[in-house]
Parts: C-alpha cells; structure tokens; sequence
C-alpha cells in the first residue's frame, strides 16, 4: 500500500519515459530498465544461447543426430553421450542442439506471419473505424472462437505437413494478437493532436498511419513478438509430439519426446531433457517479455 | 495525561533512489476535546503523520523513531491485535479519496454493519438499527434506502458522509480527518465541515484535521500545526499563527491565499518548487525559498522553540519577525 | 439490464458464428489435391487402385460434385438440423460418437479447472499478501515454469513418476465420474494435473497481480484503518474483487483446457471429443474431425458467453447501471 502523492519524491528522468525522446535514447533507457531486472536479462540470455545454437548447431553438435546406432540405445548420460541416447540410439544432446534449429525455424516463420497479417490488419481496423473495423474484428473474432492449439491442430490437420503449413498453423492463431494490440493503440492515438495537425498539413492517411501512428505501437509488438515466440515454441514441439510436425527423423523436441514416449520404462531420462529443454526455451522468451512489458507498462515509473 | 501525545516521530521511505525522511522530528500533544489543524503542501509529511498514528504506514515506509502516546500508552510498541481494538474504535479517520474509500462490491450497510460487528459485537436487527441512527446522525436523507445502496451510487459527498458515519460508529475518543473535504464541490465542503464540527462538539471528541488549505483548517480547528519537509515548523492557537506568524513559510502561505480584506495587495506565491525529498537542502530546509534566509541557515538547523505562551516556531529570525525578543522556554518536547 | 445485455452478446454472436462455420466447412476443401482421393487413403500412386464407385460414392456423399457455395449452404443446413455427416471409418453419424465421448472432454476440463482454481486462489492471494517473501518468489516459479513446461512433458513425467516408479496410479483408462466418481478421480488425477497446470499457473499470476492492485487500494486502507481484523481485509474485502476480475480470465482459461485437452486425452487414453479429433486426423476421417472441432469452438464460445454474463452480474457497478 501506499500513501498517495507522498511523500514527493522526483520524477522518473524524462529519457526513460515511453513516447518521448528519439528511439535511441527510448533504447538506451530500455536497456537502462532491463538491466536492472535480473530475470529479464536471464530471459535474454536464453534466448541468445538457443538463437546461438540454432545457427552453429553443427559446431554445437557431437555426434551426428541421425546416426544410428542400435547397440548404444537408450543410453542413460555418461561420457560418451552427454546426455545418453535415443531408442534408436541417436545422441540426444546432438539432437536437441538441431532441435534448436528446427523450433527457431518454424517459430520465425509463423511468429512472422502472425506479425505481418495482424499488424496491418488492426491499423486498418483503427483507423478506418466502423464497418471496416467492425468486419476485421469479427474475423478476429472468429479466429478467437477456436483455443489456440486446437486451431493449430486442425490447420495442419487440414493443410497437411510442412514448413508451409506448420507457419499457417501455428502464425494464424496469433494474428488477432497483434490486430487488436495495434487497433487499440491506432483508435487512441487517431484523435490526438499531432494526428491531426500531420492531417491538417495535408498528409496522405497511409502516411500519417504508418508514419505517425504505428511507431506508438512498437513497444507493446515487441512485447507480444517474445511471448508469441515463447507460443510458437510451444505449439511447434505440440504439433510434433502429436506427430503432426516435421516427419521423423527430424531433430524435433516435441517428436524426440513423442519417440520415448512407448519407452519410458525403459529409459525416463531419455524424455527428461527434451521437456526441460522446451521449458527452459519458453521461460526464456516468458522472462524477456515480463521484462518488456514491466519496461513498457507506466506504472513501472513509480516507485 | 494528555490524550495524544506525539514525541520525535521520523518516518522514513525506503525507495529505490534511496531514503525519504517523509517525517522527521514530529512532536506534538493533544487533549482531549481539542482540535489540532495540521497544514503543509503535499509532500509535507502531514498526511503520513496522520497514517503513524494508527500505525499505517505501509511499504517503503516506516516508523523509524519516536514514540506516539494515547491515553497513555505506546502505540507503536503495542502489539498488532491491541492496535486494532484502537482503530476505528478509540481513533478514527475520514480520508480525502471519498470516491474510492468504500469497497465497490459491498452495500453501504454492510460496511457500517461490520465496523459495529467487530468493534461493538452488534448483529443483526440491532445493527441495523445502529447503521440507520448512524446515518440519520449524519445527516443522510432517506437512510433506510442509503442502506442498500452500493458506493457507486451515492454522490461524493453523500460518501463521505457514510465515512463520517462509520469513523463515528464507536464514538472515538481521536477523528483524523486527512483532507476530508478536498474532493469535494465549495458548497459540499461546507456542509461536511459543519457535520464534522457538530459530531465532534455532540461526541466530545478531539480532532485532528489535515489540509493543504489554510481557510479550511482555521475554520475548523483552535490549534494550528505548519509542516514543512517533514517538520513542524510553526505551532500555536490559531489567531496567533495566522495573525502573529514567526516563521517566514507561514508568512508566505498566508500571502498566497485571497482574503478578502487585502484585495489591494496583489497574492504572493512562494517562490521556488518544494525540495526534493531525496536531496534536502541542508540547514533549515526552508532556506532555499525563504526571503529572510540568510549564510546561517544554510548550516544551522532552526529547532522548534516556543516563543509565546502558546506559539512555537522553527526559525532562527522568529524573534526579529515580530517583537518578541528570545524564546520562552526548551523545546517542546 | 442483464437480459439485453445478453440479447446483444447473442447478437454480435451471430457473424463470429457463420465465419467459424466456413472455417470449419473450409477444413475439408483445404486439403490439398483431392479432398476424396485423400479421404480414401490414397497417395498420388496408388490412385490408380481406387474404386471407382466408392470413389465417385463418396464424391457425392460430401458434395463434391456441386460449386462450392452450394456445397457450403447444404453442409450448413445439415448442420443445424444436427446432420453431421457419416463418419468415413465407423460408417456411423458423426454427432452420435460426438456426444458419446462430449462427457468425458467436459468432465475432464470442470475436474482440472476445480483443481487450477483450487491451488490458484490461495496460492495467489497469499502471494500477493506476502509480497517479496520466500512465499511469494515460491509461488512465482512455481508460475513461471507451470506456463513454460510443456503439458504433453509433464505427462510423461507424471507417468514415470506416478504409474511407473510408484505404481499408484493407472496411467490411461476413464469411468464416468456419475457411476464411479472415485474411480474416476483415480483415472482423472493425472490428466487434470497436466491440463490444469498452465491454466493454474496463469491464474496464481493473475490473481496476485489483482489482489497486488486491491491491495493497494483506499478502501483497503480504510478498512485497516477501521480496527477490521488482517483476515476480514484480505479476504473479504481485497480477495472478493480480485476474483471478480479473475472471473472474466477464467473464460479465456477454458480455451487453455480445451486446446489442451488434443494432447492429454491423446496420451491418457481419455475417450472425449479432443482425442476423437486427432483420431480423425489420423484415419483422414473428415467428418469426425470436422464434427470434433465445431463441438470444441461451440463449447469455448458458450462457456465465454456466460462467464461474461456471469460477471457482469457479479459485479454490482456493471450489473445496476
């Protein structure tokens, strides 16, 4: 609790409030804020280590994570595999480093498609108001209507497998995100003053949309971007471990877990590090995105 | 004995940026039936002084020395549950955010129903009934219908009648009232501090009345307490405070309101913003906007002595401002 | 007020309704090639073996054979007369099967969700009210890691766990809670636990960042300055409008349930509609998988309909506007 408007301490330094100053310095403040938070840095720092891997994965790797190896199977961790083998005797650890690849490389893709459907989509739906606004919101609506993984599944149930597909599946269930994150921002800032004066000045309404307006909105998209990561992450190895991702034998988490999973018996840890490694992933972005948002959100100002 | 007795009260907020004396060397007495204004701008430390008495300061804040006195005992040694038979029993307060001091979700009745429930042990019919005299005390209209009302459909005043009733349930022996009347309309203002007047007078109660608005205070109190950064640095009956000012702040708040007998002079705010709690200046922490400062003041801290019978200043100049010549007594301690 | 209030929520229903129903309807005509050559299992070299007759059979059978809008209109108006079609496998109508394995989605879903509420609301509100303590940081992982770990994980960690290493738990299996609600509990324990945990952990975080909130509101400040025991304040006063806002989360909750739902009642062996549909998926049964996914929308939109409803009557401020 506390006591309102006392006692009179000095207001934040105007450098780190959102909305003002160029971008570099809104950068450096940022920087500033999340320095500052421990978990949010941890946050990063994940996501660095799995962007890190997912490019030298072939670096990372050591053993090749499709070679067979029949006699060595279910090994548990020990010197020769880090952390033991697969049922068909694959490294695991080789295996969850191209898993890296695999997430990034489907999570990119359908974060992307989310981003570049959703944005344009809720700037239309602010700025044009009415019926155009009203039609775009039923869609997302409608998206909304169906729980995120269930439309994922029945998208790919529908599209088939693929890289295609996996984006469609998993980025079209988070284009209403961002529509209605970008609309919310667009509606509030349509009538401000600066909008209208860049109107009065005789700007064209895409240039005063795109030039005056959705800069408002990169702080809450980068908020979303890490979450929806940290969602695509989740929903990729899901599809997978349903079996409806990437066919074996690709280094997928979710399908490595889905291939243990008849031998838990045999060898559980087998199915441990895949899961931690796709808890610690989605933490990461998680931690990053509090961060942000803490970063973003007003309140955060006052002591 | 005197029934509050506030010695050398410091509060401190421990931020972020570092440690906020919000109150610092606070002392005070109070008798019974007596009615104490407290003045200062925000950031003063009167509210927070207001929040110690019934130990409420919360996070970063807290009561770092000092000791407050009612009736005699500690209340900042006593333990947590004896605290809270005082509350709203012996010592309550009426707030400044009337729109926003009830609970939304419960009626009006439940909320009176239940300070008399656990203070009183009232149930029932007998609660009721105790709700609707309370209400009527107040000066609510049609009480029987207020009772099944929600927060949110009462107008601000009527709301901050409600609190007056609640804050006088168990006829308390203390009222602080922490700017009561600020959110209100001028004509309403009025009213509430009529109603406040008259329970204290019908109820005996003392009072301690917090408000940034000198008018205000002098209406309704016969003592009078200017804070400043955390001190009390004027003390005294009302009419020699503001007829007699010693300390240059008060001066200066007096010049700042309208009156209307000195429409000539053109108003005089202080010049200069309050200091930054986190870096105050040193010396006597008025000295950065005070007109009479001089190279003592930015190194010697004025204490608060008591130049008259009942006037106490904290200014090194108290004497030259008016003819008095040295101070009376020690510090009022 | 609330009547109207929910004539205008069934009307903006309207549009989202007939645009989830093309979705759907689309699932079919999105597969790509050959919606029947597909449906009949066939690759694009082994075409050639298709029957001709069952080919053209089912061509009709689903309307191929007609433009697309027309096709769209027919399975519409099957739809809402409750035809759902045959399904390809079982050769039975689809809403039967659909309602024979609905109960067992739903119990499944109420059971975890009971749990989520069950661990959240302490977990959060103590939390809250011991901020910055041992309790707090604990409920906070506790939070954090119950949102990132995957659910299909847990499961199998569970299994190892409970059914594997100690034995006591059947890791698949289900009996209707109405003929044997312990056995059922037996069988439901560890799917609820996996379904419920995100859900609880998005709860537990909600529900401390609201009580955070009330906590620091006036009348909670007014009402400890009324001599009203810790208790009375924190539960009576901030909990109760912490729930209420809590309330229109746990709508957005279900669709956390149902969607997980796909993955556990797949690895538990639960007969509900969620694992119908991959089932669907797996055989090409269109219809079932159609059927499954209208049912698993229609439930998450009604459930959002009445926690709406219901908080607006919750709330006293909404509800005598």
């Amino acid at each position: 609790m506390s006591i309102k408007a006392e006692p009179a301490v000095a207001s934040p330094p105007a450098a780190s409030t959102p909305g003002t100053g160029t971008y570099a310095s809104q950068l450096i403040a940022a920087w500033r804020v999340i320095s500052r938070n421990r978990l949010a840095l941890l946050g990063g720092f994940v996501i660095l280590v799995g962007v890190f891997t997912a490019i030298f994965a072939p670096l990372l790797a050591t053993h090749d994570p499709y070679e067979i190896d029949i006699v060595n199977r279910l090994r548990g961790p020990g010197p020769g595999h880090w952390l033991g083998t697969d049922v068909l005797g694959r490294d695991t650890f080789s295996r969850l480093v191209y898993g890296a690849r695999t997430a990034f490389q489907v999570a990119i893709g359908a974060v992307a498609l989310g981003a570049i459907a959703g944005i344009p989509l809720g700037a239309i739906a602010g700025f044009y108001g009415r019926r155009v606004d009203a039609i775009v919101m039923r869609f997302m609506d409608s998206v909304l209507a169906f729980p995120g993984q269930l439309l994922a599944i029945a998208l790919v149930a529908a599209l088939g497998g693929g890289l295609i597909s996996l984006y469609i599946a998993i980025g079209v269930s988070s284009i209403p995100q961002y529509a209605r994150i970008v609309r919310g921002v667009v509606l509030s800032q349509k009538e401000r003053e600066y909008v209208e004066a860049a109107r009065m000045v005789g700007e064209s309404n895409l240039r005063v949309l795109f030039g005056e307006i959705l800069p408002n909105c990169v702080a809450p998209i980068i908020v979303t971007l890490s979450f929806d990561f940290a969602h695509a992450i989740l929903i990729e190895s899901s599809l997978s471990f349903l079996g409806l991702g990437f066919p074996p034998p690709t280094a997928s988490w979710g399908l490595m877990l889905k291939e243990i999973s008849p031998f838990l018996e045999l060898q559980p840890l087998s199915a441990l590090f895949p899961g931690l490694t796709i808890a610690i992933m989605i933490l990461g972005f998680n931690l990053f995105g509090d961060g942000l948002r803490d970063l973003f959100d007003p309140r955060h100002y006052e002591i | 004995m005197p029934l509050l007795e506030v010695d050398g009260l410091e509060v401190q907020f421990f931020t972020p940026r570092g440690v906020v004396k919000a109150v610092d060397g606070v002392s005070f007495k109070l008798e019974k039936g007596q009615t104490l204004g407290i003045v200062g701008e925000t950031g003063s430390g009167k509210s927070v002084t207001a929040f110690s008495i019934l130990r409420l300061v919360s996070n970063p804040g807290r009561i770092t020395g000092g000791s407050i006195r009612f009736e005699g005992q500690d209340l900042l040694t006593m333990r947590d549950r004896d605290v809270r038979r005082i509350r709203g029993r012996e010592i309550s307060m009426v707030f400044q955010e009337v729109m926003t001091s009830l609970n939304p979700s419960y009626t009006v009745g439940e909320q009176m129903r239940e300070v008399l429930r656990v203070h009183l042990g009232q149930s029932g019919q007998q609660a009721r009934k105790s709700a609707l005299d309370l209400l009527t005390r107040v000066r609510v209209p049609g009480p029987e219908t207020i009772l099944d009302r929600y927060p949110h459909q009462l107008s601000g005043g009527m709301r901050q009648r409600v609190m007056i009733g609640i804050a006088i349930a168990c006829q308390p022996k203390l009222l602080i009232a922490d700017e009561p009347t600020t959110a209100l309309d001028t004509t309403i203002q009025a009213q509430i501090l009529d109603l406040l007047e008259d329970m204290r007078q019908q109820l005996g109660m003392a009072m301690i009345f917090i408000s940034h608005d000198l008018g205000v205070v002098a209406r309704v109190s016969e003592r009078i307490a200017v804070m400043y950064a955390g001190r009390i640095v004027e003390m005294g009956d009302k009419y020699e405070v503001f007829d007699s000012s010693l300390h240059p702040y008060t001066i200066g708040l007096m010049d700042a309101i309208p009156r209307p007998g000195s429409r000539h002079k053109p108003l005089q705010p202080i010049r200069g913003a309050i200091p930054n709690l986190l870096h105050l200046p040193s010396g006597c922490p008025f000295h950065t906007r005070c007109p009479r400062a001089e190279a003592r003041c930015a190194v010697e801290t004025p204490e608060l002595l008591q130049w008259k019978t009942a006037h106490w200043a904290a200014c090194h100049f108290a004497g030259d401002l008016r003819s008095v010549v040295a101070p009376l007594a020690d510090p009022v301690t | 007020m609330i009547a109207s209030y929910v004539v205008q929520r069934l009307f903006q229903l309207v549009p989202v309704l007939f645009l989830v129903s093309i979705g759907i309807f689309l699932i079919i005509q999105l597969i790509p090639g050959d919606p029947v050559m597909v449906m009949l299992g066939a690759t694009p070299e082994t075409s050639g073996n298709i029957n001709r007759q069952q080919y053209e059979e089912l061509r009709h059978q689903l309307g191929f054979d007609q433009p697309l809008p027309i096709r769209y209109l027919n399975w519409v108006s099957k739809v809402v007369r409750g035809d759902l079609g045959m399904s390809l496998k079982s050769r039975r109508p689809v809403l039967e099967t659909l309602l024979e394995r609905y109960p067992a989605t739903i119990f499944l879903a109420i059971t975890a969700l009971i749990g989520a509420v069950i661990v959240a609301v302490p977990a959060g509100i103590i939390a809250a009210v011991r901020q910055n303590t041992w309790v707090d940081y604990l409920a906070m992982g506790f939070s954090l890691w119950g949102v990132a770990m995957p659910n299909f994980w847990l499961a199998l960690m569970l299994i190892v766990l409970f059914s594997i290493n100690l034995g006591w738990l059947p890791s698949i299996g289900y009996t209707s809670p109405l003929v044997q609600p312990v056995d059922f509990l037996r069988h439901a324990f560890m799917p609820a636990i996996v379904l419920g945990a995100s859900t609880s952990a998005h709860l537990t975080r909600y529900l401390r960042a609201e009580m955070l909130e009330q906590l620091s509101q006036d009348y909670v400040r007014a009402a400890r300055a009324r001599g009203l025991p810790p208790l009375v304040v924190i539960v009576k006063h901030a909990a109760k409008n912490s729930l209420l806002a809590v309330v229109t989360v746990v709508g957005l909750q279900t669709a956390r349930l149902l969607g997980g739902s796909a993955i556990v009642e797949t690895i538990f062996s639960w007969p509900g509609v969620a694992s119908l549909l991959l089932e669907g998926i797996y055989a090409r049964d269109y219809p079932i998988v159609q059927g499954a996914v209208l049912i698993l929308a229609l439930t998450y939109v009604f459930i959002n309909l009445v926690v709406d409803v219901a908080y607006k009557f919750l709330d006293p401020r909404v509800r005598l506007e």
